[in-house]
């Protein structure tokens, strides 16, 4: 499987996440579909959460822009400082399956209902869920 | 020769009139008058007494003024502070110091304290049309023309009057008739002029490199250029 597997609009997500997060590292892995298996190194989350900072992983499916990217995944580790559990929307225990293999992770699951396939991008899904998740 | 002296007396007149600010740690604030003890400027922007007031040049030396110095913005209105007990012994400086010029509370930093009011706006991004003022303490604002010589050491604010922005929301242009405008607002404007977006969306701004900044809240004031973008999406549920 090569990077010429992957689609266009794919690709053209893959760009937008690093014109997006400048800085921001990208592990691409395609999927047999088409999609590809993205990891981004790394984001802040906020300081009430320990680690403070973590990979983000996700699948954009060959369906992309017309199918929502979700879920997110980030380090299996995390728990808030406070020691109240993370929460709604939240999934402890869980794991980042990609053909490199699995790794334990922590998933966050927020779906767009109302999603407008003309203007949601990969990008934009990716800074709503790591918005979503300082805001907790 | 008399007409020289009127001129001169209006001048003096209004820089005597002119609205005075400094940004402090990247903040913005308005001050009384052109010349201040450095104490006074930390007492407007609420700094601690164990800070002290350095005014940023362009290079690493920049000026510690101690609390009873008398500062003239004119010479640089562009601030930071430290620990009062990290400010040693200084190296001289050489370096010209950085200027602020401001329009309706926005600002952008230069080393050109000479300016045209053609440049002014190119620097303070407004749009070529837009009606540019100097912002006095009376009513009576200065008109400045693109051709006008506009130095800072003759008052560093400003105001614009009568101009159409026009920024992209979701890749379609939106016209506004004024700069500072809340999350909602852009939304609401957006909304009017057709773009298709429901009035809970997400607003993301997006930056002339493409990257996307924190997403604004409804009610958070955004002083808008021309040419800025916006994305405005839904947003998410619970899965």
């Amino acid at each position: 499987m090569t990077s010429h597997s992957i689609k266009a609009d794919v690709s053209r997500a893959i760009d937008e996440i690093r014109s997006a997060f400048p800085g921001v590292m990208l592990d691409i892995e395609p999927d047999t579909e088409g999609g590809a298996f993205v990891k981004a190194h790394e984001f802040d989350l906020g300081s009430q959460f320990e680690p403070a900072r973590s990979w983000s992983a996700f699948r954009i499916t060959f369906q992309y822009p017309f199918a929502d990217i979700y879920p997110h995944f980030f380090v299996s580790t995390l728990r808030r400082k406070d020691g109240k559990p993370l929460g709604e929307g939240f999934h402890p225990n869980n794991q980042w399956q990609h053909p490199g293999g699995n790794e334990p992770a922590t998933m966050v699951s927020r779906r767009s209902n109302r999603r407008d396939a003309a203007t949601e991008t990969a990008a934009l899904k990716l800074a709503k869920v790591l918005d979503w998740i300082r805001s907790r | 020769m008399a007409n020289q002296q009127t001129h001169d007396h209006e001048l003096a007149k209004h820089r005597a009139e002119a609205k005075w600010a400094a940004t402090i740690n990247d903040q913005l604030f308005p001050l009384a008058r052109r010349k201040l003890a450095a104490r006074d400027i930390l007492d407007q922007a609420g700094v601690a007494k164990e800070f002290v007031l350095v005014r940023d040049h362009d290079n690493p030396n920049d000026v510690v003024l101690e609390d009873e110095k008398v500062v003239d913005l004119a010479g640089g209105n562009v601030f930071r502070t430290m620990p009062r007990c990290e400010a040693g012994p200084q190296r001289p400086c050489t370096a010209p110091p950085k200027l602020a010029f401001v329009c309706d509370d926005a600002w952008e930093v230069t080393l050109a304290g000479k300016q045209t009011g053609h440049s002014l706006k190119r620097l303070l991004r407004l749009p070529d049309d837009a009606d540019l003022l100097r912002d006095f303490e009376s009513p009576n604002d200065q008109v400045i023309r693109n051709e006008d010589v506009v130095l800072h050491a003759d008052g560093p604010v400003f105001t614009a009057r009568r101009m159409t922005l026009t920024v992209k929301v979701n890749n379609q242009p939106v016209r506004f008739k004024e700069r500072r405008v809340t999350a909602l607002q852009l939304k609401k404007t957006a909304i009017d002029q057709g773009v298709k977006i429901d009035i809970d969306s997400v607003v993301y701004p997006v930056k002339p490199d493409g990257s996307l900044g924190p997403a604004i809240r409804d009610d958070e004031k955004i002083v808008l250029h021309e040419c800025d973008a916006f994305n405005c999406v839904a947003p998410d549920d619970k899965s």
